[in-house]
């Protein structure tokens, strides 16, 4: 399993800050996520493993840490 | 210098020659808003010598609950400009100037060049995408914060040495999901405490302290949980020079709804 935090946007669209999801790679958590909330394949979002950024798909393993974090604009 | 900085002096990471440096500083703020009004203030009174306001919007009545340089009185009146007199009057230390316009290419250009920081407290993607690339383009480093509802995220950027918004988010959301303050409200201290945030970054960056690497941060303020990302230096992405800068179309770059 690995653990998915969800900031700002992403954690109203999925109704909760945190997820436990059992996938192989961010590009299907991504998807999985885009499947099951209405309104989040709309959105965009850095994401992070183990508070690292990174850009291209990448490989989870059991207790991986994910952040997915949108831009903000308020001010 | 008198006492006036005295407990800032006492501190052994500032002392006088932390303090002139601050004195000397030349930090740009674009945006006089929520995030504008306590950034300002922050680095004013710590003792930012030179600080220009650029703002092409007049005070509105929904603005004061969290905008504090201004007042009843000031309603309808500019911004920028309301900002900097308040800031000459209240502090012998500071030289403030106004810029009451949009942020556009050129203008952008002119005030970096002779910056040493910029603050980026607008609430649109536009000017937060030109402040990026023309910092990239002249070396600058520059401070962003927004917020989202009760959140705030928050960075300085280096993007000469390869750590710039584009890297962090190198397609713009469309706009219609990033919702801001006017649409979704705010509760006055978020954005005061982001534009102190910003201040914060700003003033350490100044003094040559603080930080541990390229790094985006996140404050929940409804839990106080802060998270941290690190991110690894890339080349920029954007602008390639000036003259493409000048022409390259920030609001159809953040407009367009049809990004994959």
């Amino acid at each position: 399993m690995v653990k998915v935090l969800l900031f700002g946007q992403l954690a109203e669209i999925c109704g909760q800050r945190l997820l436990m999801l059992d996938l192989p790679d961010t590009q299907s958590v991504s998807a999985r996520l885009s499947a099951a909330f209405p309104g989040f394949e709309k959105q965009v979002f850095a994401i992070a493993v183990n508070q690292q950024l990174v850009s291209e798909n990448t490989a989870l393993s059991a207790g991986d840490e994910l952040a997915l974090m949108p831009p903000y604009s308020g001010g | 210098m008198d006492s006036y900085f005295q407990r800032q002096i006492q501190l052994p990471e500032i002392g006088t020659k932390g303090q002139q440096r601050l004195l000397d500083a030349k930090v740009l703020v674009v945006g006089a808003g929520g995030l504008g009004c306590p950034a300002l203030m922050q680095l004013a009174a710590c003792g930012v010598g030179h600080l220009s306001v650029v703002d092409f919007d007049v005070v509105e009545l929904n603005n004061l609950h969290r905008q504090w340089l201004f007042s009843r009185s000031d309603l309808g009146k500019r911004k920028a400009e309301i900002a900097a007199d308040l800031l000459n009057n209240q502090f012998a230390h500071v030289v403030a100037k106004s810029y009451n316009c949009e942020l556009n290419g050129d203008l952008a250009i002119k005030l970096i060049r002779d910056a040493d920081l910029v603050l980026d407290c607008t609430d649109n993607l536009s000017a937060r995408y030109l402040i990026d690339d023309v910092c990239a383009l002249l070396d600058k480093p520059w401070v962003h914060a927004s917020v989202s509802k009760f959140n705030v995220q928050y960075a300085l950027f280096l993007p000469g040495q390869g750590f710039s918004y584009r890297n962090l988010f190198p397609v713009p959301p469309n706009p219609l999901t990033v919702l801001g303050c006017n649409r979704e409200g705010v509760l006055g201290v978020v954005p005061g405490l982001a534009g102190t945030l910003q201040a914060n970054l700003a003033l350490q960056h100044l003094l040559g302290f603080g930080g541990d690497g390229f790094k985006v941060h996140h404050l929940n303020t409804l839990s106080s949980e802060g998270y941290s990302i690190a991110v690894s230096p890339k080349p920029y992405s954007g602008p390639a020079d000036i003259s493409q800068l000048l022409t390259y179309d920030y609001s159809a770059f953040c407009n367009n709804f049809e990004k994959p």
